[in-house]
């Protein structure tokens, strides 16, 4: 009896266990929590939204300037003959470096963003209301949204041909059974996909600018796409990519397909096309010049432009990299050492520095275009603002008070001289932020930032992070249309609208000489999209476009000796110019190298760029 | 239960209570090992606990009050093994044919409380006139233990289950042996914190033959499948077949040869077998999304005065993709094996030669292009690893009058080699990991401690001396500008670029860590009741590195001084070091440094590697079984008296620790421990 209890007990006992054999090894299915796969994103509105944010993540932040190996940030002012920090110096970029070196690679990061565009394109679809929730997403909003993401996708190639110049474009998301090992594509092709994609894209996206409407101000519109296209023609038809970067016309796949176009001169007119689709729809009271209100001040408008959000920005983006006062971002490291909390550690270059225009228009030295302006002088000292400064700083235009922190100037809030010289309030005696040029960034620096609490100061205050202005386009336009009809008044006039917001007399004006001058033109207004869009993050691109980089220093050229004042003379010899720095520059440092990881992977589908070694 | 019916039930249990000090003797004997005996006594002589002057952080503790003044705690830990089993006799359907099921349970508890004792510690700060000890009080403590409280840390359970019902049929017709299994298992288990259990399900059959003991063939699979992998892709199937002769039992054998080769066999093998563990992650077809965290972008649709608004909240994307492939890794496995008796046996040999292949290891592809945009390197079944060696044992009797002589001996050499691993191209040759073997060293050549005539020196105002490198001697890039001085070791600049950095370090010195030979022998003598045996064990070509690396309370322990002045490793060896009196190049230590952070010298090198090959006598038993006839008498049917020591010496070139206690730090633990044991039994 006994027995049979426990025959009967392993019996049921056994069955038991063999009844839920085809199941045993279904552990996994518990866990079900979470998201288990990429559909249960896309049945969900919430879930959507949320990937598609997802998308934006690499939207280039211009105001991250104190940043070392960043991709989207804007390291590119501290590599340029702008800036100089140490953050960028640990780089290595200052030198002659090579294609091992990873920082501010954009490769790696923009193809994970360029995978999720793709999946979110493959995927996205209406959701309808269900009896358990009643989040919809309509056919509308993705449309919208399609619209949208194509326009990032076309906006993360453009930023890699930034860099690149011609790279591999993939328009759908892979997996290990695709074939991952691409060639490149032509530039040409580049240029056409981003093209024809931003054609598309601008469609479905918003038509008006957000300007009334603040909680959308983030994202882009169809002002952003046309902007972006136009700048993407400017890019095709300048020297780098338009024939002019010989070494890069004989760059073949391994299939002996080229990659660099010969030059062709359709592409500027393609660009001047661009931009003047782009300004005929900005000049219907879309987006202007920022001009302060009340009577017209150009010093508070070239200071207001940046402070707050207003009709001059065509696209910016939510984030910002200012920091506050203390928290060792960019507000702090451009406070001079003497000032509560201050980092002093963004330098700008003594070259940068001497292309500002006196406020007379005239530039410090003579120039092609201009001659040298008389009020200025480099001996003895003047007064500014109630202090004895060196003459150097004396009279010179808005934008360079705006600009620069000079040994002199008088720090807001607490109305004390920075003294940079030997023996002065924030000399080279203090161990960190030591004047390395004598000089600090002001521009973008709010005047109520403060480190300490004060009267009317804060120690954190928001600025938008502009990615596009009304004026960087105004000076593109002048700077392709000069290049196919330079006599048309078009291109003085744009130039001139910058000039006149910075309260600067028109050019035609101070030498009758430049209207027409294809060449004094073009100089005159390289000069001033170097002074208007400084430490923007465009110059480093400019001039590798414009092929000026191997010229001399001062001249464009971004390899030799820089210069500043001098930080180990007191005040009567601090201000004598001094080498603080010699920088590499070598033709292939006109385009990236595609990342040394990259090219190691590839099984021979990738070639690498001109001029570097693997 | 019946003539054909059996039924087995296996109970048992078992129960621990353990007492111990609070801290792990680990732990304890951590501290001994850096503590500077100086500073401060175990106790003082009036009884007063002792400490550091200033204990700044749980580093600075003394190990007598670890061991005796922390209070203690209390370990119970619970085992049940139980297993039912029955076994069917199914001669009813064919002779030979037998059925059993097995269902087995275990399970293994562990609980842990503590009883907390924090007292006031002291530091003596000198003697007053009449000769008392003056002190100040470093740590407020309270005189009285606190309340027990369990002690999540020590919780770990563990359960395991494993059914297994198999066919089974042996018989024998005439000179024929035939037999046949077929098995069906399925297992689970989980251990501490696991959500899910481990588990496994599979078929299992053999068939066998063999034909008047001369001719044997086998042929066995097995059909398994693990939880970790894809449905569709989670079972393996694993075939072996071998075939063996037994030449020396064959009619022709000739007896003359019987008197030397009195057996010989040969054995051939191959087949497949199949690894799930996949490391650390369970699952890894599954693909995983981020939806938390830094790279999870809020993008905010707005701009407000204040900064972003209208944010989407976290962003989601895909990390790992579904990659329902993933699958068993397979190891190929030939062996070729020869079994010979010589001397009527009294000596036996076995010897193997093994070549196996692993493919398909699971590792996180490296070669993907960026251009693909995945989050994550993607996992596949893609590493290759060759294994081959040999296999050999040696056993022998001999009775020489009332000796009898026994010895044993194995031996076994296995080297590896990495043939696939995905890797991208290294930029030099060196530092390539495929083609060498799993676990090799990667680290500096020491070439010899710099002098003073490699520097340029100065004087410092505080009469210190600042030491630069003379230009032309390449420059080792060093964590935090660590100084660099005479007595530092001096690495090659294997690529001639002036600098030594990672691309100076060299894969494949020495040996790997795991030894590539095991080797034992060991003897047994008997004389009229006295018996003596040893047994010696070794290891060879295997290399470590000393110090190095380590986090926690292992970094960097092996120095002297290591946590600055008060905290290190206080061993007797590192006296034998450079200074600047005794420059020697033929030293153990090199220059000294206060604090890791601050030691060039600590990177791991050829400096710090070792030989870590050893010998070491395992056992000595030394007894005497008293004679039947003495004892019966007694009403004792048997009785043995006997010394037994373990871990007795070891012969090794590591020299401050026991070579079997690891590398890097490890050595700064429990020691392994020698044990004597003398013993009497008694069977009644």
């Amino acid at each position: 009896m006994k027995t049979n209890i426990i025959k009967i007990g392993l019996i049921s006992l056994s069955l038991g266990w063999f009844t839920s054999c085809s199941k045993f090894l279904d552990v996994s299915d518990e866990l079900a929590g979470g998201i288990t796969d990429v559909e249960q994103v896309f049945d969900n509105v919430d879930r959507t939204r949320k990937w598609y944010g997802q998308v934006y993540n690499n939207v280039p932040d211009y105001s991250a300037i104190w940043v070392a190996g960043s991709s989207m940030a804007n390291a590119w002012a501290g590599y340029t003959d702008e800036l100089y920090h140490r953050l960028a110096n640990n780089t290595g970029k200052y030198g002659n470096w090579n294609s091992s070196n990873s920082n501010n690679h954009r490769w790696g990061t923009l193809y994970e963003s360029i995978r999720q565009a793709n999946i979110f394109l493959e995927k996205v679809k209406p959701i309808v209301a269900t009896g358990v929730s009643a989040a919809v997403l309509t056919e509308a909003e993705v449309e919208r949204y399609k619209a949208n993401i194509r326009f990032m996708r076309a906006a993360y190639y453009y930023y890699l041909m930034e860099q690149y110049g011609p790279v591999p474009i993939i328009t759908q998301s892979k997996t290990l059974q695709d074939e991952l090992d691409v060639p490149r594509n032509s530039l040409d092709e580049v240029i056409n996909f981003i093209d024809s994609e931003l054609r598309g894209a601008m469609m479905g996206m918003e038509q008006e600018p957000y300007h009334t409407q603040l909680d959308y101000a983030a994202v882009p519109t169809k002002g952003a796409a046309m902007a972006l296209r136009a700048k993407l023609w400017v890019y095709a038809a300048s020297p780098l990519f338009n024939g002019g970067f010989t070494e890069a016309l004989l760059l073949a796949n391994s299939d002996g397909k080229r990659l660099f176009p010969d030059r062709d001169n359709s592409k500027v007119q393609k660009a001047v096309t661009a931009l003047r689709e782009f300004l005929d729809y900005a000049e219907q009271g879309r987006y202007e010049l920022f001009k302060n209100t009340g009577t017209f001040n150009p010093a508070l408008s070239v200071y207001g432009v940046f402070q707050d959000y207003n009709k001059e920005i065509i696209w910016a983006t939510s984030k910002d990299a200012w920091g506050t006062a203390t928290n060792g971002a960019f507000d702090q490291f451009v406070t001079p050492r003497n000032e509560p909390s201050g980092l002093g550690g963004i330098h700008v270059v003594q070259e940068l520095v001497d292309d500002f225009y006196m406020a007379d228009g005239f530039p410090i030295k003579n120039t092609t275009f201009l001659s040298a302006s008389p009020s200025y002088s480099e001996t003895g000292f003047g007064t500014y603002d109630g202090i004895e400064v060196s003459r150097m700083y004396i009279g010179r235009e808005p934008r360079f008070y705006n600009t620069i922190t000079f040994s002199g100037k008088k720090w807001h809030i607490s109305n004390a001289e920075t003294q940079f010289y030997l023996g002065g309030n924030a000399d080279k005696t203090v161990p960190d932020g030591a004047p390395i040029t004598g000089y600090l960034l002001y521009k973008r620096m709010n005047r109520t930032v403060y480190g300490r609490s004060a009267t009317g100061a804060v120690t954190r205050r928001y600025r938008p992070s502009i990615i596009f202005r009304l004026a960087e386009f105004y000076l593109l336009y002048a700077e392709m249309l000069n290049e196919v009809e330079p006599g048309n008044p078009d291109v003085l006039r744009y130039t001139n609208m910058v000039r006149e917001r910075a309260g600067l007399p028109k050019l035609e004006d101070l030498n009758p000489a430049i209207a027409g001058s294809q060449s004094l033109q073009r100089e005159a207004i390289r000069r001033e999209s170097r002074i208007e869009l400084a430490t923007e993050g465009q110059r480093y691109f400019d001039v590798r476009r414009w092929m000026i980089a191997e010229n001399p220093v001062g001249q464009g050229g971004q390899g030799g000796e820089f210069t500043g004042m001098n930080p180990d003379g007191n005040k009567a010899a601090f201000h004598t110019r001094r080498r603080f720095q010699t920088r590499y520059f070598g033709r292939k440092n006109y385009l990236y190298p595609i990342p040394l990881t990259e090219m190691q992977r590839t099984k021979g589908m990738l070639v690498q760029n001109p001029g570097w070694d693997r | 239960m019946s003539n054909t019916t059996q039924l087995n039930i296996d109970l048992a249990g078992q129960y621990v209570n353990r007492l111990t000090a609070n801290r792990s003797p680990d732990d304890i004997f951590k501290f001994m090992l850096f503590t500077p005996p100086h500073l401060f006594p175990a106790i003082y002589s009036d009884g007063t606990l002792a400490t550091y002057r200033i204990v700044g952080d749980g580093n600075n503790r003394n190990p007598f009050n670890m061991l005796y003044n922390q209070g203690y705690r209390k370990e119970f830990s619970t085992r049940i093994q139980s297993n039912v089993g029955i076994n069917q006799d199914l001669k009813i359907v064919t002779k030979g044919l037998t059925a059993r099921a097995n269902l087995s349970l275990d399970y293994e508890g562990n609980n842990r409380t503590l009883r907390n004792y924090g007292p006031s510690l002291y530091y003596a700060t000198g003697r007053d006139a009449e000769g008392n000890l003056q002190f100040s009080q470093s740590v407020s403590g309270n005189p009285q233990l606190v309340d027990p409280v369990y002690d999540d840390d020590g919780r770990d359970n563990y359960r395991n289950i494993y059914m297994e019902g198999a066919i089974n049929y042996a018989r024998t017709f005439e000179q024929h042996n035939v037999g046949g299994m077929l098995l069906y298992m399925q297992k689970e288990n989980q251990r501490g914190n696991d959500v899910l259990p481990y588990r496994k399900q599979g078929l299992v059959g053999r068939a066998t033959y063999s034909f008047a003991n001369r001719y044997f063939i086998e042929g066995n699979f097995g059909y398994t499948g693990s939880e970790t992998f894809a449905k569709g892709n989670r079972f393996g199937f694993f075939p072996a077949v071998g075939i063996s002769y037994f030449v020396s039992n064959e009619p022709f054998y000739p007896d003359a040869l019987k008197d030397v080769l009195y057996s010989a066999k040969i054995r051939l093998s191959m087949g497949r077998t199949g690894n799930d563990n996949t490391g650390g992650s369970r699952f890894l077809y599954r693909p995983t999304f981020v939806t938390s965290g830094d790279n999870a972008y809020n993008f905010n649709q707005g701009i407000s005065t204040n900064g972003g608004t209208n944010g989407l909240g976290a962003g989601i994307f895909d990390q790992r993709f579904l990659n329902n492939y993933i699958g068993w890794e397979i190891e190929q496995k030939r062996n070729v094996g020869l079994d010979l008796g010589f001397f009527r046996n009294r000596i036996e040999l076995t010897v193997d030669y093994f070549n196996n292949e692993r493919t398909g290891i699971l590792i996180q592809r490296r070669t993907i292009p960026g251009s693909a945009g995945f989050h994550a390197n993607p996992w596949q079944n893609y590493g290759i690893v060759h294994n081959h060696g040999v296999d050999a044992s040696l056993k022998s009797n001999h009775k020489i009058g009332e000796f009898t002589i026994g010895t044993r001996g194995t031996f076994t050499f296995a080297r590896n080699k990495v043939l696939e691993y995905d890797e991208l191209p290294q930029n030099y040759p060196w530092m390539q990991v495929t083609g060498t073997r799993v676990g090799e060293q990667t680290v500096y050549i020491a070439e010899r401690l710099y002098t003073e005539d490699d520097f340029i020196r100065t004087q410092n105002p505080n009469g210190t001396y600042r030491y630069q490198l003379k230009p032309g001697l390449p420059v080792p890039t060093r964590p935090g500008n660590a100084p660099l001085g005479p007595g530092d070791f001096n690495s090659a600049d294997l690529n001639n670029d002036g600098i030594i950095d990672n691309n100076d370090r060299k894969r494949g010195v020495g040996h790997p860590e795991n030894p590539e030979i095991n080797y034992g022998f060991g003897l047994n003598v008997d004389y009229k009741g006295f018996y003596i045996s040893v047994f010696f064990q070794g290891a060879a070509n295997t290399s470590f590195v000393i110090g190095t690396e380590g986090s926690g309370t292992e970094a960097y322990t092996v120095w002297p001084f290591t946590w600055g002045i008060e905290k290190g490793n206080y061993r007797k060896e590192f006296l034998n070091r450079w200074t600047a009196d005794n420059p020697s190049q033929n030293v153990m230590m090199t220059r000294l440094h206060e604090g890791y952070g601050n030691n060039i010298s600590k990177e791991a090198s050829t400096w710090w590697m070792r030989d870590a090959s050893f010998l070491r006598f395992k056992n000595l038993e030394f007894g005497y079984t008293i004679p039947k006839n003495t004892i019966q008498r007694l009403g004792i049917s048997g009785a043995r008296a006997y010394i037994m020591g373990y871990n007795l010496y070891v012969w090794d070139k590591i020299k401050i620790w026991d070579p079997e206690m690891g590398d890097r730090n490890k050595g700064v633990s429990y020691p392994m421990s020698r044990t004597f044991t003398l013993g009497l039994e008694v069977n009644l």
